[in-house]
């Protein structure tokens, strides 16, 4: 008996370890009926030495988000892809600005307002989204262009989650209408809680969200076809005051053989 | 050596009681593993009907009601009170209400599923415009739980594949739910076509729904599993645009069925399905839609070749 003890005690400790080990993290934005939560978006063509696209082959995000899902880390990152994981600190590019604003409707339902600056100092609403604390859309009527332009920005973790953990968010990056033969397809969709720092309560998130598709138009002759859309980055969000300390994503669109790379930046507004 | 043994023992239990699981495996047959089986070459075909109900309509009672439909999803319905058995609900879940017949002259679309790497691939064929002619409608690729990879197919062709052919991508139990990757009310569904600028303040949403594993039986020895699906959505609100007046705005969406599917054989036996609003009964506003899928014995070589 006397050996049975150390055996179950050795057993539960083993188990129950990584548990204590490892905080959970949840992530949600406080919006308050007199707080609301406003950042800022900055969107500019990148200028980098770093760009994405050219090293960016059909697959090779996928591949690496597969990698990570299996836990075999992120192998040797060329160095574009370590500076969109670990973007330099934060520049004041000029850019297209627009602002979002989340605003307190029930305690689990927020509306959110994408707006650009207009003439006359007049706004123009891009477009409107309620989402739930965690940043999930509730509003399934908005149009796709809507969706896909919020989310990323919005759509924090489905649960709490602990440094590590991958999970995908509710978004599409492409939308094709015309009938396709499809030859090649990849698509990833991973968010990372990749650290969280308890003294600040600042969790970085990583986003590796790609498609891609390749083929031919049916239509048409089997005229080819290829589109890729890519948004990879990093996040810090402030779970504390629930929003973003900031946020900067790269968005990579690749048609018919052009390419465009823009930066996008969140940085949070004061009142 | 007898208190090493005692000490596996001690172990056993711990991690039982850690995993919450029988460490005997005793409920294995209660759970059930969804994963569709092609052999290599094999072409398997099925046969859709869509039809509008001009009988009893399932779904009518709960358009001004969808928090009641919601309830039902819900492991433990509260308030109101579960389904009356009697009801045409009712009879749609348990399989006792009888699909909407269909000519035997009218074709249908086609199905077809063929092995493709570790997934299916997945194309629906429709009658064309002449006699004894097949068009391609769309064609995707679907995981081995029948997940729809073709994410560049438009929402309404993701929806329709989510529920005709998804099932859960781990192993459930008996009573346990799961969702799916689909959403019934979407720009273009219904008289609701959002303009630039246009959108709407909703005061009231409700959106929910699961598939639900009810029974697993053998038949031989095959292993059959039957499940049944309810989801919704409603929004309730003001429809804006800019320099026009505020309007009025509800819609609803409501889908109801049921299936069995062979987990030994891995492929779908029969779904039937209504749907009310939404995308799945796109251009029938207000009415209501049957649904079935029945496998086919064979896929004709006009419709395995359809372009």
């Amino acid at each position: 008996m006397s050996c049975a003890r150390p055996w179950c005690a050795l057993a539960l400790l083993t188990l129950c370890a990584p548990t204590f080990a490892q905080e959970r993290v949840k992530l949600e934005w406080k919006v308050t009926p007199e707080q609301p939560v406003a950042f800022e978006l900055v969107m500019s063509p990148y200028q980098g030495t770093q760009p994405l696209a050219p090293i960016l082959k059909p697959g090779l995000l996928e591949a690496l988000a597969r990698r990570r899902a299996a836990g075999q880390g992120d192998g040797e990152l060329s160095p574009a892809l370590r500076e969109v994981f670990a973007p330099p600190a934060q520049r004041s590019d000029p850019g297209q600005s627009t602002k979002v604003l989340l605003t307190h409707w029930t305690p689990d339902r927020f509306r959110g307002t994408l707006t650009s600056p207009g003439p006359g100092g007049k706004e123009y609403v891009l477009g409107r989204l309620v989402v739930n604390p965690q940043g999930q859309s509730e509003s399934f009527w908005v149009p796709f262009q809507v969706r896909s332009m919020f989310v990323p920005l919005l759509e924090l973790a489905p649960r709490a989650v602990q440094v590590g953990e991958r999970w995908p968010i509710h978004v599409h990056l492409l939308q094709q209408r015309l009938p396709l033969k499809v030859k090649s397809s990849h698509q990833a969709n991973q968010v990372t809680l990749a650290a969280f720092d308890p003294k600040t309560g600042e969790a970085t998130l990583d986003y590796l969200i790609s498609e891609e598709v390749v083929g031919a138009k049916v239509d048409s002759e089997d005229e080819p076809f290829d589109l890729a859309m890519h948004v990879l980055g990093r996040g810090v969000f402030a779970t504390r005051r629930g929003c973003w300390s900031w946020l900067e994503l790269r968005l990579v669109l690749c048609q018919a053989g052009s390419t465009q790379e823009v930066v996008l930046r969140a940085t949070p507004l004061k009142d | 050596m007898r208190t090493h043994t005692r000490g596996g023992l001690w172990l056993l239990l711990g991690l039982t009681l850690l995993s919450g699981r029988s460490a005997l495996g005793q409920d294995a047959d209660e759970s059930a593993s969804f994963r569709w089986k092609l052999e290599p070459k094999e072409l398997l075909g099925y046969r859709c009907e869509v039809r509008a109900v001009s009988g009893p309509k399932v779904l009518a009672e709960f358009a001004k009601a969808p928090q009641r439909f919601l309830a039902l999803t819900q492991d433990k319905p509260s308030s109101p009170a579960p389904l009356a058995p009697d009801s045409d609900l009712s009879a749609l879940l348990s399989g006792k209400l009888a699909p909407v017949a269909t000519p035997e002259a009218e074709e249908s679309s086609v199905f077809m599923l063929w092995k493709s790497g570790t997934g299916v691939a997945l194309r629906q064929v429709e009658p064309g415009e002449q006699e004894g002619t097949w068009v391609q409608s769309f064609s995707t690729r679907l995981d081995a739980s029948g997940r729809d990879r073709g994410f560049w197919n438009p929402p309404g062709v993701r929806n329709l594949t989510a529920f005709l052919f998804e099932m859960p991508s781990r192993s459930v139990r008996k009573g346990e739910g799961w969702g799916l990757d689909a959403h019934l009310l979407l720009p273009g569904s219904q008289a609701f076509n959002p303009t630039q600028g246009a959108w709407i303040e909703a005061s009231e949403i409700v959106k929910g729904g699961r598939v639900t594993l009810t029974k697993i039986r053998s038949v031989g020895a095959e292993q059959i599993a039957s499940f049944q699906l309810l989801f919704c959505e409603h929004v309730k609100g003001e429809w804006i645009s800019p320099g026009g007046p505020k309007k009025p705005v509800e819609l609803s969406a409501f889908v109801a069925g049921r299936g069995q599917f062979s987990l030994t054989r891995g492929r779908l036996l029969n779904l039937h399905l209504r749907a009310s609003g939404g995308t799945l009964a796109t251009g029938v506003d207000g009415e209501e839609l049957d649904l079935t899928l029945t496998p086919l014995d064979k896929v004709r070589p006009e419709q395995r070749e359809a372009k």
